[in-house]
């Protein structure tokens, strides 16, 4: 018979203080939530290069900011609350937005100039351009709403916003979505 | 009770605006990305929270160097991210080198699947189906990648020494280690 051991946020902290177990415990954190992250993490910043520079920074300073971790809420929560932060960071520096424009302008392009059937990787273009419009803080709370169906309540404590607001923030984003969608469409 | 997740409701939303929109978006990028590519996430990050790594032998360098052609030129699986940048077009290097050696050339920049492998050397196709070939990730090297093997370009071993220059004894040692766990 298999036994499945599932580890709680306070055995792997115990691992990672320990010299003989630290590995054990980061590789740990890292087998659990690499993939959601990444998933997350690309949708906000929409290229597998940057998405792996900023899941390396994001565990890095995460691994190294755990002797701060006081357990006021999850690891998963402190992980992905880390992340955002170096998301924004890198989202608004410069080098970055001058390559988000040129992204969407030519994913606009390309889906403007075909008036064929809608196939399923032009839709999922068109969403993905609908998506990049979007304010950075809304794009997130989106992500995180509709991909990792998150509940308002973690969300709230990753990006340090009260629940009415996230909920306010994920109806406008869904809205605007649409709205490019169907600009796209005519 | 069924629950409602956000995703079926704009789902629904979406589909009023375009009858065609599929049913179901892809959740999650993670099917683009090899798994491989979370392995050496994993190993690059404890490396830089420095954790040592198990020591690698040295090799004379006409030993590393026959070796590696001979795992290149292989059935192994080609591909492992790595990087940082040199070691990422060595892997690039060691996928297209492969590749050529199998004689097929013009595969599309999708995940490789019967339909676009119909009417290739058996071999080949085999080859790509069994290790699943990470296209679009190789696709975002400008120099080495798809859109080279799509213009025909061979990748030499030449190219491959140039990718490691500026790499110390140690780095190459790392990757040939790299190179053999693929």
């Amino acid at each position: 018979m298999i036994q499945i051991v599932v580890y709680s946020d306070q055995d792997i902290l115990q691992m990672i203080q320990s010299a003989n177990s630290k590995e054990r415990g980061y590789r740990l954190l890292m087998e659990a939530h690499q993939r959601p992250l990444y998933g997350y993490l690309r949708r906000n910043l929409t290229s597998h290069e940057d998405t792996d520079d900023v899941i390396q920074l994001s565990f890095i300073k995460f691994f190294r900011s755990l002797d701060q971790f006081e357990g006021r809420c999850s690891l998963k929560t402190w992980l992905y609350k880390i992340a955002s932060n170096e998301c924004v960071s890198y989202l608004r520096s410069k080098t970055f937005k001058a390559y988000q424009t040129a992204e969407l302008t030519s994913a606009h392009e390309t889906s403007t100039t075909d008036h064929g059937q809608l196939q399923e990787e032009d839709i999922q273009k068109k969403f993905d351009a609908a998506l990049q419009s979007l304010p950075e803080k809304q794009k997130m709370v989106f992500s995180l709403r509709y991909f990792e169906e998150m509940p308002y309540s973690e969300m709230s404590q990753i990006l340090e916003t009260s629940e009415g607001a996230l909920k306010a923030s994920y109806h406008h984003a869904v809205k605007k979505i649409q709205q490019s969608l169907l600009q796209q469409e005519s | 009770m069924t629950q409602k997740y956000p995703a079926d409701h704009i789902q629904h939303e979406l589909k009023e605006i375009a009858p065609q929109w599929p049913d179901r978006l892809p959740k999650s990028y993670t099917n683009e990305v090899p798994s491989r590519y979370f392995e050496s996430l994993t190993e690059e990050i404890l490396a830089q929270m420095s954790i040592p790594k198990p020591k690698v032998e040295a090799l004379p360098s006409d030993v590393y160097f026959e070796q590696l052609s001979y795992k290149l030129l292989s059935d192994e699986p080609p591909v492992k991210i790595l990087s940082p940048s040199p070691w990422k077009i060595l892997a690039y290097a060691a996928s297209v080198l492969t590749i050529a050696s199998l004689g097929f050339y013009g595969l599309t920049q999708n995940e490789p699947d019967q339909d676009s492998l119909s009417g290739l050397d058996p071999a080949a196709a085999d080859y790509f189906l069994k290790y699943e070939v990470p296209v679009a990730s190789m696709s975002a090297d400008p120099v080495l990648g798809w859109e080279a093997l799509d213009q025909g370009v061979e990748v030499i071993p030449e190219d491959i020494a140039v990718a490691l220059e500026g790499l110390s004894d140690q780095e190459i040692q790392e990757l040939y280690s790299s190179l053999l766990d693929m």
